[in-house]
């Protein structure tokens, strides 16, 4: 079994399981954990296309700015307002 | 390899090797009791043998043992060495007596123990340099067996993530950290001895941005108006300081060329050589060629050595963690080891940090090596195997426990900042100064000087 | 070139598996040395020894997410300049790589000094 084959397996299923997790956990932060988690198993597929710049550029720019975005954005509202189930997935 | 004491690749294949060729033994024994004991020839463990002494497992096993032998390096040795540094120089700054006690300075002990005649050696005198090495193992100790404390409504599931995302990300630091030219973990080799790694001070920068987010939701987790806010401010602080380390990093390569740690190390080796344009080059042979030796980047080196200290949230950066208006800021609510992670890793930090300035600009591993002792070779027998005096990791050691010296210096004599000044100093002083810096080496490199 | 980057690679996984393992091992090692036996006082978080009342979810001031988008606008621009640092060897003839790299540098001044000047009250 080659390495690399199986090196793609593990890391795109955590990608896909984290994804789902991103879309349908309940707490807001959560989400942007599992986002976190996201970016950086898509970093890990990077290095498997031979794209290692990008790849480290992806952990820098992505994992490391975009979610703490998100979670300034998130706690930026009310207590309430996050605590609010999803209606629609 | 000349000059390097370690080569950890190496020495992790030889035990693996010896390790495995004990499980072949011992293997090897099961299956001659199996073959008396009436099963057919050859015996039924004689496949796992040939597996086990196979090159596939040896390496893989070299390379648990090589991380093994490295996080040990890192943590074990380092950490805590470091810690002891930190105490006594701060106690001496501010004179304070009780950690400067020497074993000798009570006067029982140098009257009882002291008296005899080998053992009593440390006893006999009252001094200020005393040990106190193991305080710190003690302190960890008594952090593992105190209880875990959940905050009531707390988000069980984040609060126990973070301290596991902020020890795994300052771990990770130590992955593309070389310490000599042969203990390394991220790396290949050329054909001709070199080694590169051609992204390792990237690697560097991402394990340090993937930290505002571990403390943001840290804090947040513990469900604490004042964690909360320490976590905020913390995150803030450590985005404000980012950008100007990537662009005074970057002022770094425009005279450089690259970003590997080893290539970096190998241009600093050489001999100190100016350009000074039109009138030719002027080399000095008794400096090495460090970058700090180099006027243009002396701007990049102020601007990354604050940004060092205001990442590794020391004082005077300190506010996420003010001691005296916080309680311990983000990390209020935890207790046990994991505040003793996330405590302790903060030391982890400042390491990898003195590392990352000193292969950037102080030479990396770089340092004169004055005789070379050979001893017997037990791997290969018959062969000798030099020791260098001096070897790279020792000159990497110091420099690194120097840059340090300097940090707990700086640290435990100026006052702390507040957060509205450290923002104001990360983003209108110093972001201004890096690109300035950036702006100096492009054109002192374009038109030849420097 | 390829079997070298999993070559290369393959110890930095298992680096990255074992820092995961590392703090998951120091809490198992926490449990099994002291039960954990949380009680209504002991739980209640800290400040300072008084009860705590109100919600714990305060909101916060606008300009922490000003900062976050300043923040992500540089690092991507710090990013184009490290591709120009890295590639800049080859480019130290050519006036025209000099004078866009200058006028990127010079945009991003005027652009920082901007961006900093509405936030010259510092709320945080």
């Amino acid at each position: 079994m080659d390495l690399e084959v199986v090196a793609f397996l593990i890391l795109s299923g955590l990608e896909v399981g984290a994804a789902v997790m991103t879309v349908t956990a309940k707490k807001l932060v959560h989400n942007v954990f599992w986002l976190a988690v996201t970016l950086i198993t898509i970093a890990g597929i990077y290095l498997l296309f031979l794209a290692e710049f990008v790849a480290w550029i992806q952990i820098i720019v992505y994992a490391g700015a975009v979610p703490v975005l998100f979670l300034f954005g998130i706690m930026l509202t009310r207590r309430k307002i996050m605590e609010e189930p999803h209606e629609s997935q | 390899m000349t000059g390097a004491l370690i080569d950890l690749f190496g020495w992790s294949y030889a035990l693996a090797s010896f390790l495995l060729w004990i499980g072949a033994q011992l293997l090897g024994l099961g299956n001659w009791i199996s073959l008396q004991l009436g099963a057919p020839s050859p015996g039924p463990l004689e496949g796992m043998i040939g597996f086990v002494t196979g090159a596939p497992l040896t390496s893989l096993v070299a390379i648990i043992l090589a991380i093994n032998i490295l996080l040990l390096w890192a943590t074990a040795f380092h950490l805590l060495i470091v810690m002891w540094i930190e105490r006594k120089m701060y106690s001496r700054l501010q004179d304070r007596r009780g950690i400067m006690l020497g074993l000798g300075s009570s006067e029982i002990l140098r009257n009882t123990l002291g008296r005899i005649p080998l053992i009593g050696r440390p006893f006999r005198k009252a001094s200020h340099l005393g040990t106190g090495f193991l305080q710190t193992v003690a302190d960890g100790v008594k952090l593992f067996q105190k209880e875990v404390i959940t905050p009531a409504s707390a988000d069980k599931w984040m609060f126990h993530a973070a301290p596991v995302m902020i020890a795994a990300s300052t771990l990770f630091l130590f992955i593309a950290i070389p310490w000599s030219d042969g203990f390394w973990i991220m790396g290949s080799r050329l054909p001709n001895g070199d080694v590169v790694n051609p992204w390792g001070v990237l690697v560097i920068l991402g394990a340090f941005s993937v930290a505002p987010l571990s403390i943001l939701i840290a804090g947040w987790a513990s469900n604490n108006k004042y964690t909360l806010l320490g976590g905020m401010r913390a995150a803030a602080q450590l985005m404000s300081y980012e950008i100007p380390m990537v662009l005074s990093i970057i002022a770094l390569v425009v005279f450089a060329g690259t970003l590997d740690p080893f290539q970096l190390v190998r241009q600093q080796s050489a001999p100190l050589t100016f350009g000074l344009g039109p009138f030719g080059t002027v080399q000095i042979p008794w400096l090495p060629n460090w970058y700090i030796f180099n006027p243009i980047l002396w701007i990049a080196f102020v601007v990354f050595f604050i940004t060092v200290i205001a990442e590794a949230e020391r004082i005077p950066f300190d506010i996420p963690e003010a001691e005296a208006e916080l309680v311990e800021g983000w990390t209020t609510e935890y207790s046990g080891m994991r505040f003793g992670i996330v405590f302790g890793f903060k030391w982890l930090r400042a390491i990898a940090g003195a590392a990352l300035i000193a292969i950037l600009f102080l030479g990396g591993w770089s340092g004169p090596v004055f005789a070379q002792v050979w001893i017997p070779n037990i791997a290969s027998p018959g062969n000798l195997w030099p020791i260098p005096i001096l070897p790279q990791e020792f000159w990497f050691t110091l420099k690194i426990y120097a840059i340090f010296v300097v940090f707990v210096w700086i640290g435990w004599s100026v006052p702390r900042v507040r957060i509205d000044q450290i923002l104001n100093i990360g983003w209108k002083r110093l972001l201004p100064l890096s690109l300035l810096a950036i702006l100096l080496a492009t054109l002192a490199r374009g038109m030849g000087w420097f | 070139m390829e079997s070298d980057l999993l070559a290369r690679y393959f110890p930095v996984a298992l680096f990255a598996i074992f820092t995961l393992l590392f703090p998951v091992g120091t809490f198992f090692a926490t449990r099994i040395l002291r039960k954990d036996s949380p009680g209504p006082l002991k739980d209640l978080t800290y400040e300072c020894g008084e009860v705590p009342e109100g919600e714990a979810m305060i909101q916060f001031h606008f300009q922490y997410y000003v900062f976050a988008i300043i923040f992500v606008v540089f690092d991507v621009a710090a990013i184009f300049l490290l591709l120009w640092a890295l590639s800049s060897s080859a480019t130290w003839g050519s006036t025209v790589a000099f004078a866009s790299i200058a006028l990127f540098i010079a945009i991003m001044f005027i652009a920082t000094n901007y961006a900093l000047k509405k936030e010259e009250v510092l709320y945080i």
